[in-house]
Parts: C-alpha cells; structure tokens; sequence
C-alpha cells in the first residue's frame, strides 16, 4: 500500500473513548481488542492521547499499514468517502492532490517534528462513547451498543454475561474526562453515539457542564439518535450551542425499518424525523441521514434517498457493514442484488446531479451531489463485493432466533424474499 | 512515495496556466507574485505558463485597456468563472496570504481547516 492510500492524520487531533471508558485511536477503526487499551480509570484521556498513541502515529509517517484502517480502505475502494479521506480534509488534505496538499497543510512542521510519535497536541476532535443503555435492539447491533439487545442474547443464550458498564455512569469520570475538555484550547468537534444518546442520562450532564463552561459558545456537537424519543430538555440545551450537527439513525422508510430496528415503530420514527428536521431548519443545524446498509434494508434503501433529496438531507454510513458478517450486503445471492443494482441505477439517472467528487460531506452546498455519489457507492459495492450468499443459512438462522424471543416474522415485512429464505432454512 | 520523509525531501510547485483574451487591441501587463511576465500590445488571444514553490502565496494582476481572463488554472484546477475580480482595469487573484492549497480549502468550502495546537489551558 502507497503512502498516499495509507497515511492519516486523524492520530494527531482525534480520539475515542468508547462505552467501556477504553481509549481508542480511531471513530472509524476495526479493533477487536477495544476493550484491552488504556481506560480512563487508571489514564488520562491526554496521556493516552500524547504518548500511547505515538506508535500509529509513528507508524502512519513511515507509510506502514496500521491495523483496523481496513474499513477505510474498504470504502475508498467502492468511492464511499472514507473516514480517513474525511480526517485527511480536516487538516487540508485531498488524495486527488495529496502530495501537494500534504506539503501545504498546516500540520507540516508537526509531522516533521516528528518525536517517534509522542506529541504535545490535544484531540480537538472527539468521539464520546456514552455507553449501551438503549430501548432499541437493532438486528445489526451488538450488546456492546445495545442493553436491550444485551439482555435479549443473555435470554437467548448468545452471551454469557452483559458488557461491562458504561464509564459515564461514574460521575467522577464524567467530570474527570470534562476538565480535561476545559483544558483542550482548541477542541473543534465532540460528537457523542450510545446507545440511545436522548436516554443516557450523562448526554444531558456533559451538554449542561459544556454551556456552563462556556464551551458551547466555540464547539460543535453533533450526536446521533434512534428516533424512537423525543427530549424537550435536551433540545432546550442543544439550542445553546454554537452549531449542531444532527445524525438521524434510519434503514429506511418502509416497515423493514420496524424489523430492523425493532422495536421502534416506523410511524413514530417519520414523526421524530420531520420534528428533527423542522427544527434543524429553525436553527440552521446540519442534518444528516445516517444509515446501515444490509441484506435486508438494502432492497428498500432508495427509500432514504427519496427523503434524503427531497430534503436537501445528506447521507452517511461510518462504513460498509462488515459484522455481524451475515448482515453484510453482500449476502444477497446475484439475482438479487441485480434488481437492486437495476433500480439504483435508475433512480440515479432521474436524479442527476453532476459536480466534482465531494469530500466534505457536510457542506450543505453540495447535499445532492453527495447523495448521488454516496449512493453510487452502493452499486459499486453491490458489483464488486464477493458473494456471500453462502452465510445466508446463518443469517435465516440468526433471525429466527431473535424472532423466536420477538415474536414476529421478516416475511411479514420482506414477502418479496420468502423463496430466498425458505431453501436457506427459514 | 513511500514515507513522510521523502515528502520533505521533494521539491513541489504550482503550474499556473493563464489565457487572457483582448478585446481591443492594446497594452496588457501580467505580474505574478511581482514578477512580469507579459509587458506589451496584446492582439489575440494569449497563454501563461508560470510556475510557484507549493508553499507561496500567490498573486496575479494583470492590467489591461480592455482584456479578459478566460481561464485561470492551477495544476489543471479551473479557478475562473468563480475567482478573481477585474476593477479599474485591473484584474486580480490572491490566495489572501495563503499558500495556494490552504486557500483552496476554504475557497471551495472543504470545512474545518484544523491547526496545531500544544498548549494546555489551565492546570
């Protein structure tokens, strides 16, 4: 791999804590291990940031491969903007021009200075796991993201205990990891995920200690939702920030939606998506789609971008589905990813929105540009991706189960896919 | 390129490409970054090629009785229609101070542009 494909600059302003209270180096990277690295328990969200992550970034200078940068690569490969092209902007980078970019970014002298990795920087750029407390249970997500699903797979036998507990129900390493927020000069953007954002009581205390702070008057916040609950408490605090960036988390608006993301309601969800919107239009916040793609959304997934272009909504998936690999996309057999391909196609040539590649996706200047290329992605994926279709008797085995605890039935929401299911033992 | 370090090691520049076309024939003067290159009666249409170290800012005046700029490129990026002002019968381009990239950057709403920082606030 080039040093063009490979190097990132995200170690140098972005980390991760995620549900455990472990760090991370990386929103995006592919870890098995995270829940081993340091926790804010026993180290400092800046020790770990300035001297345990000094062999990725040392890594990256040397132009060597960095383990769980695979889903990026991914992505690049299907012309989804990956998380490293979104990191590389940040600091003035763009792969079309890389080189020079590179030469001319703010950052030169840093990477020079180079201290075998060790660096006096702060992350000005944080991803804030805030535990798995949530009333959803998608079928893709896992116990570390879900309580609800937790407690289903614990029932059904799947897990044999529950993922530890969420750091931020510790009120000490809440405010703990908030002064070292007060103490960053320079912090850009801290997005928060759960579980469910609105329920988990910490979202509430960490946005009120932001505004109290005065932090609120230079960073952005930007969070994602299931839709499912609405907080007037939340908005009121939310309406205090400088700028607000709005994740909506949807498969699609059709009742696979409910499936998918039992048990929320699809009614209820269209509900809370036009509130969100009505209101980010109010206060000029930025809204964004986001999306999982898998076998069973993906016949439906035009739906979101019917919304999404109607609304001037951009849309974003953090990668291709890779876990649980019988969700992936690419456990559809040919036949069926040819009608979905057929079907995008033509939806792409009765929306036509001709422009340059977009790398930043958030710019509200070029959202249907975005779709289309985002969606392009899609069919790139759908014609290259290997088939899969051998792990459909685990995915028809892994939905019954859940159905089984659950009590309804794909068939009712995906007919269209009876014949498939059936010969793979449904 | 394999690594940060050879990077540094390379020498890069910006190729400027400039077509400017008269509308009457006369006197047309052409200074990138303070240096003329073009000084004399333009009477059809007539191609720059300049180049820049990739950290310089970039200036260009061109001063005319009546000439347009058609095409402005940087490394094969088409600045014009959107940038560049004529006034007076001067016409002008300027990365504001920038280097050319850093520019572009805010000038094709690329987002956050982040810079170091190292400094803790407090104790």
């Amino acid at each position: 791999m080039s040093f063009k494909s490979s190097f990132c600059s995200s170690p140098w302003f972005h980390m991760r804590i995620n549900n455990a209270g472990n760090y991370e180096y990386c929103r995006w990277a592919n870890k098995d291990d995270r829940n081993i690295s340091a926790n804010i328990k026993f180290t400092t969200p800046v020790e770990y940031f300035q001297q345990h992550m000094a062999p990725i970034r040392k890594a990256m200078l040397a132009g060597e491969a960095v383990p769980g940068c695979n889903e990026c690569a991914l992505m690049e490969q299907h012309g989804k903007v990956s998380g490293r092209q979104k990191q590389l902007l940040k600091i003035g980078v763009q792969t079309d021009q890389f080189v020079k970019t590179l030469a001319s970014s703010p950052w030169v002298s840093e990477f020079a200075n180079n201290h075998n990795g060790q660096t006096q920087q702060l992350p000005q750029d944080w991803q804030i796991d805030l535990g798995n407390y949530c009333n959803s249970a998608c079928v893709f997500c896992s116990p570390h993201s879900s309580s609800k699903l937790a407690t289903e797979f614990q029932q059904l036998g799947l897990i044999d205990q529950a993922p530890p507990g969420a750091w931020c129900n510790s009120p000490v390493l809440v405010d703990q990891f908030l002064q070292t927020l007060q103490q960053s000069p320079h912090i850009q953007y801290l997005h928060f995920i759960g579980g469910e954002t609105l329920i988990t009581p910490a979202f509430k205390r960490i946005l009120r200690t932001l505004i109290d702070t005065g932090l609120h008057t230079s960073i952005t916040v930007g969070f994602t939702t299931n839709l499912t609950v609405w907080d007037d408490a939340i908005v009121e605090l939310l309406c205090k920030f400088k700028s607000v960036h709005l994740g909506l988390s949807v498969e699609c608006f059709h009742d696979v939606n409910s499936y998918v993301r039992w048990p929320s309601q699809l009614t209820q969800i269209q509900t809370h998506v036009a509130r969100w919107v009505d209101l980010a239009g109010e206060h000029n916040w930025l809204v964004q789609l986001r999306t999982t793609p898998t076998a069973l959304s993906l016949a439906h997934l035009l739906t979101v971008y019917d919304f999404a272009w109607q609304h001037g909504i951009a849309v974003e998936s953090c990668n291709f589905l890779t876990r649980p690999a019988h969700l992936r996309s690419s456990v559809l057999p040919v036949n069926y990813r040819t009608k979905i391909i057929a079907d995008m196609r033509q939806w792409l040539d009765q929306h036509p929105a001709v422009g340059d590649i977009v790398t930043n996706i958030r710019n509200p200047g070029v959202v249907r540009e975005q779709i289309v290329q985002d969606l392009a992605s899609y069919i790139c994926y759908l014609e290259t991706a290997p088939d899969e279709s051998d792990r459909l008797p685990e995915l028809v085995a892994y939905l019954k189960l859940l159905e089984s605890s659950r009590g309804n039935s794909i068939l009712t929401y995906l007919p269209e896919y009876e014949e498939l299911f059936r010969t793979a033992g449904y | 390129m394999k690594n940060f370090l050879e990077l540094l090691a390379t020498n890069l520049s910006i190729d400027i490409d400039l077509t400017v076309v008269p509308a009457v024939s006369g006197t047309v003067e052409v200074v990138v970054n303070g240096q003329c290159i073009y000084n004399g009666t333009m009477q059809h249409t007539t191609d720059f090629h300049y180049s820049v170290p990739v950290l310089e800012p970039i200036e260009i005046t061109v001063f005319h009785a009546g000439a347009t700029v058609l095409s402005l490129c940087f490394d094969s990026w088409e600045s014009r229609p959107v940038h560049g002002s004529d006034a007076m019968g001067v016409w002008r381009f300027t990365t504001n101070r920038l280097p050319f990239y850093q520019w572009r950057h805010h000038a094709t709403a690329q987002g956050w542009l982040l810079e170091p920082t190292g400094k803790v606030v407090g104790n």
